[in-house]
């Protein structure tokens, strides 16, 4: 008996972890491949067949596996944010954070018009999100364990305005009073935006080249 | 496996050894490896085996390859240049903890 499971038994154990609510398709891969090895494994030493080396496997490993799972997904929530810290940490990004702060510094003086920090930046908010529901399209059926991530950090974000801006409805001279705090925090908006750009279109190039989607 | 706690910190030290005498190595492999190494008194589980893979991937000590294997996508690990470095780092600095275990608990006995 071939130990090498068919392509019928790989669709199996993919179907159950489906059903087992293991949605991320980049970890499932690897759980299936796992799973695979251990049958064909059983099946080459103890001569048995597909069907009972995966009842066996699941009986000893179901709980973990979901148990795992959990945590991940858990985990999975900010891990956006840790993969956009080393890109932020990137001469090139500092330097978009530095010049920002210059040119938010001096634009009145500049114009003789204050910055449109509200317009600025909810612009830029709507433009990433826009970015992220229309280039996530081809993979809307296949969910990705780090453009999930990233999803966190745009519903992080729009929170994180909402407070600020509601917050400067309650105090109009807000920015009168503390225009240092407000340019500091455009400025780092802009950087940290443009580097969530860089990272979701590394990351979705990643997946494309290695799961070969079109 | 003996004592897990004890083998828990030394879990991505092993790993950064093992891809970087063997190349490149899917997950399944590295607790097989290890097990078979350990003479199964070291069984990695896959809670802790893709979890640290996955955190040294984001640490950028490890890149990935999907290849088509056996009719499913397999992912292989591989140390990149940053890994390669760390690895030598790693495992100095496992040899100086193993050292100065040695001398607490057996002081007249060297691996030295």
């Amino acid at each position: 008996m071939s130990s090498v499971l068919t392509k019928e038994e790989i669709i199996f154990i993919d179907t159950y972890l489906i059903n087992t609510d293991i949605q991320f398709i980049d970890v499932r891969m690897e759980m299936v491949d796992h799973i695979a090895s251990t049958i064909e494994q059983k099946i080459k030493t103890k001569n048995t067949s597909f069907y009972l080396a995966f009842k066996a496997y699941m009986i000893e490993n179901k709980k973990e596996l979901e148990k795992n799972y959990k945590q991940q997904k858990k985990k999975n929530q900010l891990n956006g944010f840790k993969l956009l810290w080393p890109v932020l940490k990137k001469p090139g990004m500092v330097f978009l954070f530095i010049i920002s702060l210059v040119l938010l510094h001096n634009f009145e003086s500049f114009t003789g018009n204050e910055f449109p920090y509200i317009a600025v930046m909810w612009s830029y908010f709507i433009f990433i999100a826009t970015v992220y529901f229309i280039f996530s399209i081809p993979f809307k059926k296949n969910r990705f364990s780090n453009l999930e991530a990233l999803s966190w950090v745009i519903f992080v974000w729009h929170y994180v305005l909402m407070l600020i801006f509601n917050y400067n409805n309650l105090q109009p001279t807000f920015y009168a009073q503390l225009p240092w705090l407000i340019n500091l925090f455009t400025a780092f908006f802009i950087s940290f935006c443009t580097a969530w750009l860089f990272t979701f279109f590394k990351q979705r190039k990643h997946y494309k080249q290695k799961f070969r989607i079109e | 496996m003996a004592n897990s706690k004890l083998y828990k910190g030394s879990l991505n030290t092993i790993i950064l050894k093992l891809l970087d005498e063997q190349g490149k190595m899917y997950g399944y492999e590295i607790t097989q490896k290890v097990k078979a190494l350990t003479k199964g008194e070291l069984k990695i589980t896959e809670g802790a085996l893709y979890p640290a893979l996955h955190k040294l991937e984001a640490e950028g000590l490890l890149e990935v390859e999907v290849a088509k294997v056996d009719n499913r996508l397999r992912k292989y690990y591989k140390l990149t240049e940053q890994g390669e470095k760390e690895t030598v780092n790693r495992l100095a600095e496992l040899e100086d903890f193993i050292r100065s275990m040695q001398q607490l608990v057996n002081p007249k006995w060297s691996i030295s």
